[in-house]
Order: structure tokens, then C-alpha cells, then sequence
């Protein structure tokens, strides 16, 4: 039904959609899912033919939407938009009745039996009611509906669905993707909708697309992309997925639990010897038989200044330089400091979520800014917390400790000060909890 | 179920849309007929049936030589060559200011929009006054540098929205205002240049707008441009519902809003030049019998387009009347527009607010 190869869509010099690719069949419910500006919007524009891909193809069926005319792709796909006022007041049946506007030749107007058409419909979804009503004056689930119905009187081939429970309570919400859903089930319509909920995705959807800074995070059927290291990685917080009768559910972890026992915070200022302390640590883990994962990142000193650093695997020992001071600002870490391609390769895989099972302890030496901002390893904490049973050691810098806490959503977690005479057995007792 | 409704449903609906129809004929009627009346010659019903007897013959004459050739007596001459010509030059130019109001404001979805958003009427102001400076010109080279200055500045007002590379609607509005003010400059200054005891008081005469000087000339000049004009806009009137939704949504809908946009825009443009060229700039018609219509009818250009033209055509029509035959001198019948619309408008305000359409 849809099929889309290798998109890329930008404004001005900015790509807002990276070389995406996928499939959608007739019948199929595919939900995207992606943090607020990670191009959602834009995406559904250009299976729209509203923007106009820089590369790569939109097919609908067989043809390229860029050879097929309005009308053509009007008749096979009915947009849902974020709903918005009118200027002026239509009635709900009036706009419902828009939805036959590409079946009527230029100087045409709806006929008594496109009317009747828009009545049924309207029946269908339960607001024949509102057919006299004022649009603008209706509440936003009833304007849902009326949008809705205005889509399933345009086409029933494919809809394409944008941000549809915006604005509409608990019930309202669910009416409208069952009513979606029934759309998909009984009339094989093809359904691709925005949602912001990983939950509504897991209900009803068949296929997912994860969506991160305009790149395809992952995409396939919904048992395989909806993860717990997944969802948290896509929204940069940590989450954990609990089976409800047949559903696995996916919640924040701090709101389930109180304290987050899992994570302990190595604190001290520049030089107070955090990572001699994990190196310690490291050593009396390895002398109990557990085998820490992670990275560790030990600085070298000249003339009082950081100068550069290495970065070690700490599973599998392989090290290479990291980072290193430069004359002029970097343009990605904003500082005087550069990142080497492969420190950041060593680390990615050091820190890959898929390398982690139940009971590892993963060190991370140390979180910054950066990673505050999404970059350097940013992206991989929030995935690496939604392993279960991990446990995690995180070298921060004091005055970073609240804004982490805060970050990652953590509850208590503990906070050791790399000075205090206790921290080897606090970390161990930690570990071995 | 659904069909046993409809059975009933149908006859009640089609006498009702009869009734309203019948109605409209009365009221459109007794406009008419007031306008016939009203005026300081006084006129007698006989006068009114032998004109009327007349009037295909002198229109004859009038079209394959160029005078009128037939015997008339004054009542006659009053009310075929004066009076008729006159209240159809009111009615058509009510009718192109109100529907191409409607448009204007469909088209930039903005109900605040009245036809002179692109800069048409100044330029058609400053045309107009050029043609009563220049030497030598008469009354069609006034109507003609009007005509051709008012569409300049649409023209110009779109050029520059396209050049700055977007086509939002609010660019537009802002490149009609830049053009608006520099034509009005230009007015400005030619009134500064007039002379003040000939030319200038004939500038601010065609300012306020007169129909005085309608003929059967002005009449055939103007149906061309309102009667082709209003029948596109007619049969485009649904697609311009689906317009006010926005470009997105008609898009997705199967509409190209920019190209609707143009053409729209091209023939009100052009329907407005042609009647504040031929009888000046007549105020608040455009802006606001759209919405007086729209306080009843709802937004829906089925309907709102053609009753926004049968009543601006008729307001004008009642307007000019009032404007002959209530003093000894004739008001600028602008004054008169504003003076009988604004309390009829604030009244529908009133009345139809509790229908929720505002």
C-alpha cells in the first residue's frame, strides 16, 4: 500500500529526515513514535505529498505520489490533522461532507447524495448529532470525530493521522483509535498515526517506527521494536515494561519504585581521584568474581591542565585516546576539547544496551555536560537504565549531581564522595547487593 | 429507517427553500420598485409602463447608432436614460463589491479582509485623480487609468509577496499594505498639485463616490466584468469553503490552493477595479455585508456567495436611493452606506449572536 525508500527531506541546510525506509500493507495500524521534534510532523507531510522530498521515494501502490497529481493522491489517502480553528464557522456536517471535495469535478458542489453520504458516516462514528453544530464550538473529541469522519468519507485506503489524541480526555482517546482500528479490521484500511504514547502504540498497533532526530531509530513489527530499551532510548528516559494480562505496559522507572538502589553516584571535584577510586573498584570486583562492564576514561595532567584522555573498555580492556585539547571551540562539545572517532566507537559498543543482562554492573567514567545535551553517550544512558536487574556506577562532578538526578528521573540514589574513607566497602557492598 | 426520514424530511425542505426563494423575489421587488420612485423628478406608474414599453426599442437604437432615436417624453427620458441606467449601475456594483468581499475574505481566511487588502482601490484612487489632472482627458480616460492603476497594484502586491519567496497569506497582506500607502502618497500628492478651484474639488467629489454619472455605457462596461466574474466565482464558490480550511487541509484534500488562490484573487481584483472606476470608492460593502450575510447564513460559500451578492447589490441600490431623494443635494452615497449599514449591522450582531456563528 505505502512504501517508502530511502526519504531525506530538508529545510534550507538543515535534514529534518535522514534516509528512511519502510513498508506499510492494506489492514496495517503503524504507529510513529518520537520525541517532541524529532520530525514527525515532518515525515507525515511528505507521505503526503505536502513537502517535497530532496531524495529517495514515496510509493502509493505501485506509483510515485511525485507523478501522481492532488486529486490522485486525495483519493487514496485522507489526512487527520493536529486539529485547529476554522476562520469561520462550518457546521460539523459541512466540514464532513469536505471530505468528498477530490470526487467533484472543478465547478462542482457535494450533491444531496454526498450529503447523505457525510450523514451515515457520521452515524457511523456516533455524532450524527453534531451535524448542525458549530465546529468551532465543539469540544476537542468531538472534533476528532468530525475530522475523522471527514477522512473515512475521503478514503478508506489509507489514513494518515496526526498527533490524533491530542486534546482529548481518557475515554475519548481510546474511542478514537478503536474506531481507527475498526477502520483497519473491517475495511483493510491502511493506518499510519503520530501517537505520544508507547502505551495507545502497544494497543493498537501492528507495526512501529521510532523515530530519532529524523533518523529511523528502529522499525518493524511491533513484539520486536517495542523495548524497554527502545522506548527509553527514544524519549532519553528510563523505562520499564510490566505485563499486564497479555500487554507488557511501559512506565517510567521512578514512578514504580522509590529509590533507585541500582545506581550509585561517584562525586569530587576535577582531580580528587574518582577514577583512581573505580580503577580500585574494578580490582576488588574482578578478586570477588564479578566482572564489571562499562567504560573509564582517566585523564592526563600537564602543566595543571586536563590535556587529553583515554577511554578503556573496561569488559574487554581495549583503550585508545579519547578526547584531546585543541586552539579553537569544537564544534560538537562546545569546548576546547575534541572527541576521536574511534574513543567514541570504543565507547558506543562498551555502552551498547544489547551487551548488557540481567545482574551486570556498567560503569560510566563520567557523565557530563554532554551527556546532559543528548550527545557524546547521552543517548544510550536512559536504554542501559531499562536493562533489568543492572546495577550502575556514574562519575559525576558535584555541582552536575542534582541536574543528573533530575536528567534520568533517578529516586535517591547514592551518592558517595570519592574523599570518604568508606567508599571501596560502599561501592562493594553496593555491587554485591 | 434512514429512508422513512427522508420521505418526510424532503417536501418540508423544498417548500421552505421555495418560500425563502419567493421571499428573496418580493424583497428584490420592492427594492426595485423604490428605487424606480424615489428620486426629485416625481413619476407616475403609467410613466413606469410605457418606459418600459420603450426601453428595448431606445436600447436598440442605442446600441446600432449610437443616440436615442425615439420619440420620449420627459418622464420617459427620466426614467429610461437617467434612472435605470442608474439603478443598475447600483446594483451591479453593490453586487461585485459584496461577492468579491466574500471572496477576499475566504481567500485570506481573515473576516477582517475587505476588497482594498491588495491595494486595488488606491490605486484605482490614484489613477482616477492622474485622469482628472491630466490635460485633456475625459471621462473614459479617468475610468481607464483607474481601472489600469487599481489592477497595477494587485498585481504588484503579489509580485512582491511571490519574490520574497513565500507564499503566506500574511506576506501578502503586508506587500498589499506597502503598496496601498504608496499609492495613497502618490494621491496625496496629486491633490497637493491640483488646482484648488477646479480640479481638486473634483478629486475629492470621485473620492466620495457618485453614480450620478451613469449612463447605459457604464452599465455595459460594468456586467462584463461582475457578470463573467461572479459566474466563475459561482461555480468555484464550494471550493473556496475548502480554501478557508487552510493550504494543508485543502491540499490533502485535492485542491491546488495556491492556483484557486490566484484566480480568485485575479477576478475580484478585477471586479473591484472595474467598480471603484466607474463610480469611486464606495465604503463598507465589501467588508461588511459579507459578514451581515454570514451572521445568517453561516460560513458556507453556497450559500453566503450568491446571497452576499443579491444584498450588497440591493443595499447599494436602497443606499443610492436614499442618497437622491432624501435632500435637495445629493450625498456622497459612501456616507449613506455607512450611516444605514453600521446600526443594521450592529443590530444582526445583536440578534443572531446567541446562533453562535460569531
Amino acid at each position: 500500500m505505502l512504501s517508502v525508500k530511502n526519504l531525506c527531506y530538508s529545510v534550507g541546510t538543515k535534514q529534518l529526515i535522514k534516509d528512511l525506509s519502510f513498508e506499510l500493507h492494506p489492514g496495517e495500524f503503524l504507529a510513529i513514535l518520537g520525541a517532541n521534534g524529532a520530525g514527525k510532523t515532518t515525515l507525515m507531510h511528505c507521505l503526503a505529498g505536502l513537502n517535497k522530498p530532496d531524495s529517495g521515494e514515496v510509493l502509493l501502490g505501485k506509483h510515485n505520489i511525485k507523478s501522481m497529481n492532488r486529486i490522485e493522491i486525495a483519493q487514496q489517502m485522507a489526512l487527520v490533522p493536529q486539529q485547529q480553528e476554522t476562520a469561520f464557522a462550518f457546521s460539523a456536517l459541512e466540514m464532513v461532507v469536505m471530505g468528498k471535495t477530490p470526487y467533484l469535478s472543478t465547478f462542482d458542489s457535494p450533491s444531496a447524495q454526498d450529503i447523505e453520504d457525510a450523514r451515515n458516516v457520521m452515524k457511523i462514528l456516533d455524532i450524527g448529532g453534531l451535524a448542525k453544530s458549530d465546529y468551532n464550538h465543539l469540544s476537542g473529541g468531538e472534533r476528532q470525530l468530525v475530522l475523522l469522519a471527514r477522512a473515512l468519507l475521503q478514503s478508506q485506503k489509507l489514513l494518515l493521522l496526526d498527533e490524533p489524541t491530542n486534546h482529548l480526555d481518557y475515554r475519548n482517546r481510546f474511542q478514537i483509535l478503536s474506531q481507527v482500528k475498526r477502520s483497519c479490521t473491517e475495511s483493510n484500511t491502511a493506518v499510519v498515526a503520530i501517537l505520544h504514547d508507547p502505551n495507545l502504540a502497544q494497543i493498537y498497533a501492528d507495526k512501529v517506527l521510532l523515530l530519532e532526530h529524523g533518523k529511523l531509530l528502529d522499525f518493524g513489527c511491533k513484539q520486536d521494536v517495542m523495548t524497554a530499551e527502545n522506548i527509553s532510548r527514544l524519549y532519553g528516559l528510563p523505562i520499564t515494561a510490566h505485563p499486564i494480562e497479555q500487554q507488557q505496559m511501559f512506565m517510567p522507572q521512578n514512578i514504580l519504585t522509590n529509590s533507585n538502589s541500582k545506581i550509585a553516584i561517584v562525586t569530587g571535584e576535577s582531580g580528587s581521584g574518582k577514577t583512581t577510586a573505580i580503577t580500585e573498584l574494578i580490582q576488588h570486583c574482578l578478586d570477588i568474581n564479578i566482572k564489571p562492564k562499562g567504560i573509564l576514561c582517566p585523564g592526563k595532567i600537564k602543566d595543571g591542565l586536563r590535556s587529553s584522555s583515554e577511554i578503556i573498555n573496561i569488559a574487554t580492556q581495549e583503550r585508545c585516546e579519547f578526547s584531546k585539547r585543541i586552539d579553537k571551540l569544537d564544534s560538537y562539545t562546545s569546548t576546547r576539547f575534541t572527541f576521536t572517532k574511534e574513543g567514541m566507537a570504543l565507547g558506543n559498543k562498551a555502552l551498547a544496551p544489547e551487551e548488557y543482562t540481567d545482574g551486570d554492573v556498567c560503569i560510566i567514567d563520567e557523565i557530563g555536560p554532554m551527556e546532559l545535551g543528548a550527545k557524546g553517550f547521552g543517548t544510550l544512558i536512559a536504554p542501559l537504565l531499562a536493562v533489568d536487574n543492572t546495577r550502575h556506577i556514574w562519575v559525576v562532578r558535584p555541582n552536575l549531581v542534582t541536574q543528573v538526578c533530575r536528567h534520568w528521573s533517578l529516586n535517591k540514589p547514592l551518592v558517595i564522595d570519592c574523599r570518604d574513607e568508606d567508599i571501596q566497602q560502599k561501592l562493594l557492598n553496593f555491587v554485591t547487593q | 429507517m434512514s429512508l422513512a426520514v427522508n420521505t418526510v424530511k424532503a417536501p418540508n425542505m423544498q417548500a421552505k427553500k421555495l418560500y425563502t426563494t419567493i421571499g428573496w423575489l418580493i424583497m428584490v421587488f420592492i427594492v426595485i420598485t423604490v428605487g424606480v420612485f424615489a428620486g426629485r423628478f416625481s413619476i407616475s406608474v403609467t410613466d413606469v409602463l410605457s418606459a418600459f414599453q420603450k426601453l428595448p426599442s431606445v436600447l436598440y437604437g442605442l446600441i446600432k447608432n449610437g443616440t436615442v432615436t425615439d420619440e420620449l417624453n420627459q418622464a420617459e427620458r427620466v426614467l429610461i436614460l437617467i434612472r435605470f441606467p442608474r439603478l443598475l449601475t447600483a446594483l451591479l456594483v453593490g453586487a461585485g463589491l459584496a461577492v468579491s468581499g466574500a471572496v477576499y475574505q475566504g481567500v485570506f481566511r481573515n473576516p477582517l479582509v475587505s476588497p482594498d487588502i491588495l491595494g486595488v482601490a488606491s490605486g484605482c484612487m490614484f489613477g482616477a485623480a492622474l485622469g482628472l489632472l491630466l490635460p485633456g482627458s475625459g471621462w473614459f480616460m479617468v475610468q481607464a487609468l483607474a481601472f489600469i492603476f487599481g489592477l497595477s497594484a494587485a498585481t504588484a502586491a503579489m509580485l512582491m509577496a511571490k519574490r520574497f519567496g513565500s507564499n503566506s497569506l500574511l506576506l501578502m497582506i503586508m506587500t498589499g499594505i506597502i503598496v496601498g500607502s504608496l499609492f495613497s502618497a502618490g494621491l496625496t500628492m496629486m491633490k497637493a498639485l491640483a488646482d484648488p478651484y477646479g480640479e481638486l474639488p473634483a478629486i475629492i467629489f470621485w473620492l466620495m463616490g457618485s453614480m450620478s454619472t451613469s449612463s447605459w455605457s457604464t452599465v455595459f462596461q460594468l456586467s462584463v466584468p461582475v457578470l463573467l466574474g461572479y459566474g466563475v466565482i459561482h461555480s468555484l464558490r464550494y471550493r473556496l469553503n475548502v480554501l478557508c480550511l487552510g493550504d494543508q487541509q485543502s491540499q490533502s484534500l485535492g485542491i491546488e490552493p495556491e492556483k484557486l488562490r490566484l484566480i480568485l484573487i485575479i477576478i475580484s481584483s478585477f471586479i473591484v477595479a472595474s467598480c471603484v472606476a466607474t463610480v469611486g470608492q464606495v465604503a463598507w460593502i465589501g467588508l461588511v455585508v459579507p459578514h451581515m450575510v454570514r451572521t445568517f447564513t453561516g460560513a458556507n460559500n453556497i450559500k453566503l456567495v450568491p446571497l452576499a451578492t443579491i444584498i450588497g447589490a440591493l443595499f447599494l441600490l436602497l443606499a443610492d436611493s436614499v442618497a437622491r431623494a432624501s435632500l435637495s443635494i445629493e450625498i456622497p452615497i459612501g456616507i449613506v452606506t455607512s450611516l444605514v449599514g453600521a446600526p443594521l449591522f450592529a443590530f444582526l450582531l445583536f440578534r443572531f449572536r446567541q446562533g453562535g456563528h460569531y
